[in-house]
């Protein structure tokens, strides 16, 4: 089923736990993020709205930087997730899949589940 | 705040690298914004570092990728380390006091020349608090002063002019002499403006040194300008004063 590009909000939300997730793969910089992102469907992220969010990440120190020479280009500052980066993934991990399955549900549930524990509630006072 | 293997072996002011040349209004403006928010320039070397990779590598130009440079600059700050440099308000300080002295210092010349003691009033007193606050304020009101320069300085010129011209008016007021010649005065505040240059010289040689918007990035080749530059930049403020004072003093000896 062909699908547009999400509503950006949507993507503001996860975007940090989807870079997170880039970087458990290894040390790596700020365009290589970007087409990863782009080759699993999220779209052109630009540098404006990644390298703010990097920078988060530095601040929190969830990450390491350094800089290294390029094959082509002036250089490249790496990112590398730290044990506090990686416990952030994992946490973010979870919190994710608690709730998209609970979106999950109530999506294809229509609404039915709460409409339906709460008249049961109700009955039963 | 980052690990730099091998590249910042020599590290190279922005200001050399063709990126920067190329792409000159966007990273001034986006330099300038950072400045004035007091963010060190190797942290501000090191944002604009990574507006070059990238923009390199996607083929971009920063407009396109980083939107306004202004606007990204209060973004990438507030997600960045508080780092902080204090200079601007140490230098302003120092130039306040030099101006100051040179004010008081000149008037004790004119006295000096044509024989008479050197006297104050309240009013004048006021009016040289006025200029030292408008000097002291320049740090604070640098940002409103770059948007609206006509403005704001008009503003400004204004509140000195204000001052200069209600001291010279309150001249004639009783006045109460000051008990010191007016030629201990003069050579006194000029030692004090000499001791205020070269404070503020060490201060500025100090952030030319510390200070500099320098790339993380591999150097090009091309350098020795920005050293001339950043040497004439730290030499010429702190002299230009004491040069003012001396030439004042000159002319109230010749035509006072």
């Amino acid at each position: 089923m062909p699908t547009g590009p999400q509503p950006s909000e949507w993507l503001r939300g996860v975007l940090e736990l989807c870079v997170l997730r880039v970087m458990a793969d290894g040390p790596t910089y700020g365009y290589a993020i970007a087409g990863r992102l782009a080759d699993s469907g999220f779209g052109d992220i630009k540098g404006g709205t990644l390298y703010p969010l990097l920078a988060r990440l530095e601040k929190n120190e969830l990450v390491i930087v350094d800089w290294r020479t390029g094959d082509s280009g002036p250089g490249r500052k790496y990112f590398t997730l730290t044990d506090a980066g990686r416990a952030e993934l994992e946490h973010g991990l979870t919190q994710w899949e608690a709730f998209s399955a609970r979106v999950g549900v109530h999506l294809a549930a229509g609404g039915d589940t709460f409409v339906h524990s709460t008249h049961s509630s109700r009955s039963s006072a | 705040m980052s690990e730099s293997p091998g590249v910042q072996a020599a590290p190279q002011e922005v200001w050399e690298r063709p990126f920067v040349r190329a792409h000159q209004e966007w990273c001034s403006a986006f330099v300038l914004e950072l400045r004035l928010r007091d963010v060190p320039g190797p942290v501000i070397g090191e944002r604009l570092g990574e507006v070059e990779g990238h923009c390199t590598e996607t083929g971009e130009p920063p407009s396109a990728a980083f939107g306004d440079p202004t606007d990204y600059a209060r973004e990438i700050d507030a997600e960045s380390s508080p780092e902080r440099v204090s200079g601007v308000w140490a230098i302003a300080a120092l130039g306040a006091g030099q101006v100051l002295a040179m004010l008081v210092g000149t008037d004790a010349i004119r006295h000096w020349a044509s024989g008479e003691p050197l006297t104050y009033n309240p009013v004048q007193l006021g009016c040289l608090a006025v200029v030292a606050a408008a000097l002291l304020c320049l740090p604070r009101v640098l940002r409103p002063l770059m948007a609206h320069p006509w403005v704001v300085g008009t503003a400004l010129f204004a509140v000195v002019t204000a001052a200069g011209v209600g001291a010279a008016a309150a001249g004639g007021t009783s006045s109460t002499v000051v008990p010191v010649s007016p030629a201990v005065i003069a050579i006194g505040l000029f030692a004090v403006v000499l001791a205020l240059s070269w404070l503020e010289y060490r201060e500025l040689a100090g952030d030319s040194a510390d200070d500099l918007v320098t790339s993380p990035l591999t150097p090009e080749p091309r350098a020795n300008t920005a050293a001339r530059r950043s040497g004439w930049s730290t030499f010429l403020p702190p002299l230009m004063i004491p040069i003012y004072y001396l030439a004042v003093g000159l002319l109230s000896w010749v035509f006072g």
